[in-house]
């Protein structure tokens, strides 16, 4: 008998926790069919305000669509680095670049309605022919907010390499206007560069490849992606 | 030698392109901040515009913290006409694009993400390249307000499922045990 009443107890209790379950999570929780809605309503006098934020950016038709290999660079030191084809307007080569009179076509514009500073990142994948791979790590890229020339007074080019993020394919992005840059030679390098681009503004770069020695010969394509975000205040 | 050939053979090609066009993609708001209680599911409406000169493609994901959230995109992926010269705020020609997020279990926590637009070209064209434009998002999610709420809808089914048997089970011995009936194997011979 007291087996019985032991069983029949187990048993209730057993129904009444799992019930109780399915009826705590179906009817209490907030996304549950029990929800409970209602409102409250006042009278008084209102303010009434939209707010409206946004951010946009808007690329040149040069600014992805980057192509190498119509010449080398020029006042490099470094061995086979070669220009980007619109860096200096399709003008390849001479001296007169380092003067300024060759603007790059490469630019990104915060759009004139934007309502916060945008930072602007870059992150891109290995150029690859087959199996044959030229890592994204080989292109290098400069910038300059102050006008189209990214040329620095030492007359190097040189810009700074993508870094790789190790556990993917994709590389870790950076700003372009480089406020974490641990670079030591970016103080060499004079780039003129702003952290918040504010609205209305340009941003010029230009880009390079520099070819391993033991690399394949092939065609090799590859993709980067630029991402504005709102700057942080 | 070996260089040359490979820069006159082979072209470096990030991506093809039209010659005369301009990508721009904008977003609005530009940084939402909420407070999600775990399991949570709430919806956060985004305008994506686009401020270029051609129709785009864009489409919509989500970075960095928020990554693995349970997201859903309405629409995901969209055509964008340009926006009228001058641009304004609110665009003209956006699409209000839908992203509903589900809050993990969590203790309290910060997640930062973004929400990102990236705009390529319309089906059809050679323009390649991307450029995209991200919303900073940033939820505070708080603990669960129930117990149960740690357990997923998988794990609560199947354990009324398995409580069920095992309770259906009891009643059936307790049954035969009250008729004295027994289970068990007999041997035919």
């Amino acid at each position: 008998m007291q087996k019985k009443g032991f069983v029949t107890i187990l048993t209730l209790f057993v129904l009444f926790l799992v019930l109780g379950l399915l009826i705590g999570y179906f009817f209490t929780s907030d996304s549950g069919i029990g929800k409970i809605t209602g409102a409250a309503t006042s009278t008084v006098g209102n303010f009434t305000a939209n707010v409206v934020s946004g951010i946009a950016c808007t690329w040149s038709n040069a600014a992805l669509n980057v192509s190498f290999g119509g010449g080398l660079a020029q006042s490099l030191t470094q061995g086979a680095v070669y220009n980007a084809s619109k860096n200096y307007e399709g003008y390849i080569g001479g001296g007169l670049q380092i003067l300024g009179h060759n603007w790059t076509l490469y630019n990104v514009t915060a759009d004139s309605t934007n309502t916060d500073s945008v930072n602007i990142t870059m992150s891109g994948r290995h150029l690859q022919s087959g199996a044959n791979i030229l890592g994204i790590t080989n292109v290098t890229w400069m910038s300059n907010q102050t006008n189209g020339n990214a040329s620095v007074a030492s007359g190097s080019q040189e810009g700074h390499n993508f870094t790789y993020r190790g556990n993917t394919t994709l590389f870790e992005g950076f700003n372009l206007t480089l406020v974490a840059d641990s670079d030591p030679k970016l103080i060499l390098r004079l780039r003129n560069f702003s952290n918040q681009l504010t609205a209305g503004s340009t941003v010029w770069y230009r880009f390079w490849l520099m070819v391993p020695g033991s690399q394949v010969q092939a065609t090799y394509a590859g993709n980067y992606t630029q991402t504005c975000t709102a700057a942080l205040t | 030698m070996k260089k040359i050939a490979i820069i006159i053979i082979g072209m470096f090609l990030f991506n093809l392109a039209l010659a005369s066009a301009s990508i721009g993609i904008g977003v609005s708001p530009s940084k939402v901040f909420d407070v999600l209680e775990s399991k949570e599911r709430r919806n956060y409406t985004f305008i994506i515009y686009n401020t270029g000169n051609i129709d785009v493609k864009a489409r919509m994901s989500l970075t960095d913290d928020l990554e693995k959230w349970d997201v859903k995109f309405y629409p995901e992926e969209f055509i964008l006409k340009p926006e009228p010269e001058p641009h304004r705020l609110p665009p003209v020609n956006g699409q209000t694009v839908v992203v509903s997020l589900k809050a993990p279990v969590s203790k309290p926590k910060k997640f930062t993400g973004h929400v990102v637009a990236s705009a390529g070209p319309s089906d059809g064209s050679s323009f390649g390249g991307s450029g995209a434009v991200a919303s900073r998002m940033e939820i505070e999610v708080l603990e669960p307000k129930h117990f149960w709420d740690y357990w997923t809808k998988k794990q609560i089914i199947t354990g009324s499922v398995v409580t069920t048997l095992v309770l259906l089970m009891l009643i059936g011995l307790f049954i035969m045990k009250k008729k004295r009936l027994r289970l068990g194997f007999v041997r035919n011979n």
